[in-house]
């Protein structure tokens, strides 16, 4: 009798109450050690990243290598991303004459991505995808070449994409979470030391006018192939305000972008600016 | 001679570089985006160079570290070593830097490669008889240092000996080179003779038959790495100079070797530590240098001077130790890495067939385990089955050949080497990375903004944005120039058509019917259109430029010019088309390919694109009759693969409205469902 009651009946066959437990386990273990021995652990991504964009040229590479050697390392076209992680302490202006003790800040990671425009998708799909980390977004143009038209377009053209990436990154985010932040994006005007370099407020004028202009042709232009098929296809085309082909930083503010222009060379190491931008976003 | 030597990593950083010549950025940069990232190659290059002002680069990539090896030199100059210099310096800066490189993670890396490059390139040029780095004030004082023995000894080698004797520190005086040419056959039989490999005897040669002693002691060890090696398989040593200088070596070494053989003893010591020539046995060698000595008389009589070996061994230790002969043990060193990454290539091959038949199977059964769990690291031969079947793919989306193979062999390449994810299948991943290579090839590099274009054009220089259409007959050149006219109409621009086509009746009289629909049209909404003619059988480039001088005159926005259907292989047709874009001058040359056409669109492309002159390009491709082709616009990868033009519009449909800009998400999903 005792034996019957220790023992069940699964289609049929008798089943001893320990080899059930010894397979059960056995099929909810087994699984779980060969993924262990198969398969190398997912890379969490790094949680505080600075995304470094901006078109070619303008120093990306160099700005992440500035911080991490504090000279100026001769560079190429990139042609993948790059992530280094930083110490707080890679902030610390370079003249520290007040001696402010708060590098007990969180070590943060900053990501290069390529600027040539067949990758600039790298940058974008990494703003675009929220479960990945952008505490902040630097966009880094090059000041002395923006009064040449072609140059011009190119970089807004770039930047217009990185701002609606911005722009749909903080609705997916308002969605979900109740308390959305503003992505900080700096526009960091590099070769000031240069002689054709423009000032940072002209540039920043320059930049809003033909982010203006580039979404009026826009509004105005054909329609993509396959438009409509995908609703949020439409979703994305239209910068800012859907009722004014005027862009400023002010208004933006609305779509989730909150920006600065600010001038700096890497070249003679003056990017305190910059560097005190990005303590500030990791502060906040 | 080189200009400049590159390291980069696929993140731009440059790791190392040696620059004999100013050269600017731009000529790295410029290969790097239009080779690397736009996967244009040059006309002629086969992949292999690349030009750029005056610049001839070639490269090679470790892609597993990421790194790119370039090396610039001018175009006029022939070097033939530059191939092999990438290969041997790759190979080196790896060895020496590559575990850095992986765990630095994007991180800079120091590395202090100058020496090493100096003496590979050196090494080569001796090889090659090319002109020596070393200035000839260098090789001035060289001679002055030389004793009376010495330079007769360097006078007696060939070029190729002369030039490495100025590297080598002064011979030893009192010492006499014998007669060479006895030992020489013997040298050469024991090199004959030999099986394994090795790189070590490429530095043999620099050892002077007469040297100080701790030269002499180098020989010695020279020629115990070099026993039983076959002479071929060296990667460095100069080729010339090699068989007398050995033959010196041989004499001088022998004397020493019969009298000491505690010294062998610390030499193989030494040479242990650094994984060369470690095997070699005491006894082996012992015998070595006794049959060769005994075998002529000359190298007897050699053996009775007195060597002084005691001093032999203390500066063979210090200078290895404090890198007095600095080229010397650098040689020995990239002889050694050299050696070893050879041997860790053969050593691949051979473990494969070597491992135990248990082993075999564990790896078999992990290996098939990964294929399903992932974290495989991928050959060539894994991804082969699912290029296949993506090639397939992209044949039935109506991709044309040349271009799926190309693009299938570059994807292929890119993923050698990556790892699979957590159950991910070899399919998934070979997916993932075609739709990565589609999406690059259809993004544009340049703003496609035509109205944007055309405001700045007026804006700034006061004259009329010239559009022109050309291609194949009946692709739909009429028809996509009147749905551009409608879309130009619509953002209120006046608009002249210009009637090119004077060949073909009916033409004229078709886009007459088009400027007549379209002025009823755009009525309303502000657009002013005007058809330009002249007639048939008239010179379509005089046509246009009169059209467009007529346009600047009259204040039109736009000038579109429709130009005669032309087959891309009729030269006499083609021909013309350079003098009409001289002529005319068009702000941009758009293409109209039809979607339906197969692997014939390669070449419309190419010969459309090279018939405007060595100046000017297409601007962009209009793609018709999309709509009839439904997901199989392979058409689009075809065109913009073959020349790296954008697709401007797509042609979607009979009526005026049916013009779409490229969605290249929306192609690629269609392409790879």
């Amino acid at each position: 009798m005792e034996k019957v009651s220790s023992q069940w009946e699964i289609l049929g066959f008798p089943v001893s109450f320990p080899v059930l437990i010894i397979s059960l386990l056995a099929v909810i273990l087994i699984p779980i050690l060969l993924s262990r021995v198969f398969v190398s652990k997912p890379k969490a991504g790094p949680s505080t990243v600075f995304l470094l964009t901006g078109p070619r040229d303008a120093g990306k590479t160099s700005f992440l290598l500035h911080l991490e050697e504090k000279t100026l390392v001769a560079t190429q076209t990139s042609t993948a991303p790059a992530t280094i992680k930083f110490s707080p302490a890679a902030l610390e202006a370079t003249k520290s004459e007040d001696g402010q003790d708060d590098i007990s800040g969180k070590p943060f990671h900053l990501k290069d991505t390529p600027g040539h425009p067949k990758l600039r998708s790298i940058a974008l799909t990494n703003i675009t995808d929220t479960t990945a980390s952008c505490i902040g977004i630097l966009f880094i143009i090059d000041s002395a070449v923006l009064s040449a038209q072609p140059r011009l377009t190119d970089t807004v053209e770039y930047l217009y994409e990185v701002l609606l990436a911005i722009q749909k990154r903080y609705s997916v985010l308002s969605e979900t979470t109740t308390s959305t932040e503003l992505i900080p994006l700096l526009i960091a005007c590099n070769k000031n030391d240069l002689f054709t370099a423009l000032p940072s407020s002209k540039i920043s004028l320059l930049l809003q006018s033909e982010l203006g202009r580039m979404k009026e042709t826009k509004r105005k232009g054909l329609m993509n192939a396959g438009a409509g098929d995908d609703d949020d296809e439409d979703l994305d085309r239209v910068l800012g305000d859907e009722n004014s082909d005027l862009i400023t930083w002010e208004n933006l503010k609305e779509f989730g972008a909150d920006i600065s222009v600010q001038s700096g060379s890497i070249k003679n190491g003056s990017v305190d600016g910059w560097k005190s931008w990005m303590s500030n976003c990791l502060e906040a | 001679m080189l200009d400049l030597f590159e390291v980069i990593t696929t993140s731009g950083v440059v790791i190392w570089s040696k620059s004999y010549a100013p050269v600017k950025t731009s000529v790295i940069n410029s290969l790097i985006s239009d080779v690397f990232i736009e996967e244009r190659t040059q006309p002629g290059s086969d992949g292999k160079w690349f030009k750029k002002d005056s610049y001839t680069l070639k490269w090679t990539l470790a892609a597993d570290f990421g790194l790119v090896f370039v090396a610039v030199y001018q175009s006029l100059l022939q070097l033939t070593w530059i191939d092999e210099l990438l290969d041997q310096v790759k190979k080196l800066f790896i060895a020496l830097y590559g575990e850095k490189i992986k765990n630095s993670k994007g991180a800079r890396i120091q590395c202090h490669f100058d020496k090493y490059f100096d003496s590979s390139i050196r090494s080569l040029e001796r090889r090659t008889g090319g002109t020596v780095a070393t200035p000839p004030s260098n090789a001035a004082t060289a001679t002055n240092q030389v004793s009376v023995d010495g330079s007769r000894n360097a006078r007696d080698g060939d070029e190729g000996e002369d030039n490495y004797e100025w590297l080598e520190p002064p011979p030893m005086p009192g010492v006499n080179p014998s007669d060479k040419t006895p030992s020489r056959p013997r040298n050469h039989a024991t090199d004959t003779s030999s099986t394994t490999p090795s790189a070590i005897e490429a530095s043999s040669p620099s050892t002077p038959a007469t040297g100080p002693p701790g030269m002499v002691a180098q020989a010695l060890l020279q020629v115990s790495g070099r026993r039983g090696r076959p002479r071929r398989s060296k990667k460095l040593a100069g080729h010339s100079g090699a068989s007398s200088a050995h033959a010196s070596s041989g004499e001088e070494r022998s004397p020493g070797r019969l009298n000491g053989k505690p010294k062998r003893g610390k030499e193989m010591r030494v040479w242990g530590d650094d994984g060369i020539a470690a095997d070699a046995g005491d006894e082996q060698k012992l015998d070595y240098s006794g049959t060769g000595g005994m075998s002529t008389d000359e190298e007897y009589d050699e053996s009775m001077r007195p060597r002084p070996e005691a001093v032999d061994q203390k500066t063979w230790g210090t200078k290895t130790s404090q890198g007095d002969f600095v080229l010397k043990d650098l040689d020995f060193e990239i002889d050694g890495i050299l050696k070893q990454a050879k041997e860790k290539e053969a050593g691949g091959e051979t473990r494969n067939g070597a491992s135990g038949l248990a082993s075999g199977l564990a790896a078999g059964a992990i290996g098939y385990f990964k294929n399903f769990v992932g974290g495989k690291t991928l050959t060539k031969e894994d991804t082969e089955k699912a290029i296949a079947g993506i090639m397939t793919h992209l044949l039935e989306k109506n991709v044309a050949k040349e271009a799926a193979e190309q693009i299938c062999e570059s994807v292929q390449k890119s993923l050698v080497g990556q790892k699979t994810g957590s159950f991910q299948s070899i399919e998934s991943l070979v997916k993932i990375a075609m739709e990565d290579a589609l999406r690059k090839i259809l993004t544009p590099t340049t703003s496609l903004d035509l109205l944007r274009e055309i405001g700045q054009i007026r804006e700034g220089e006061k004259r009329p944005y010239v559009i022109s259409i050309v291609g194949v007959n009946g692709v739909g050149k009429s028809t996509n120039l009147s749905k551009i006219c409608f879309f130009l109409l619509q953002n209120k621009l006046k608009v002249l058509i210009a009637a090119c086509d004077t060949f073909r009746s009916g033409a004229v009289e078709q886009l007459r019917v088009h400027a007549h629909n379209l002025k009823e049209l755009s009525e309303r909404e502000g657009g002013v259109v005007e058809l330009y003619e002249k007639g048939y059988g008239k010179d379509a480039a005089n046509i246009a430029k009169d059209a467009v001088a007529y346009a600047n005159g009259q204040g039109f926005d736009v000038v579109l010019i429709d130009t005669a259907g032309r087959r891309h292989n009729d030269q006499r047709l083609m021909s013309s088309l350079e003098k009409f874009a001289k002529f005319a001058n068009p702000d941009k040359i758009l293409m109209v390919g039809e979607a339906l056409v197969g692997s014939d669109s390669v070449q419309q492309a190419r010969n459309f694109n090279a018939a405007f002159g060595k100046d000017r390009k297409l601007d962009g491709f209009i793609i018709s009759k999309c709509d009839t082709v439904g997901d199989m616009i392979g058409t689009l990868i075809s065109m913009v693969f073959a020349t790296g033009i954008p697709v401007v519009f797509l042609g979607v449909g009979q009526n005026y409205t049916d013009l779409r800009t490229l969605n290249v998400k929306w192609a690629v999903g269609l392409l790879m469902s």
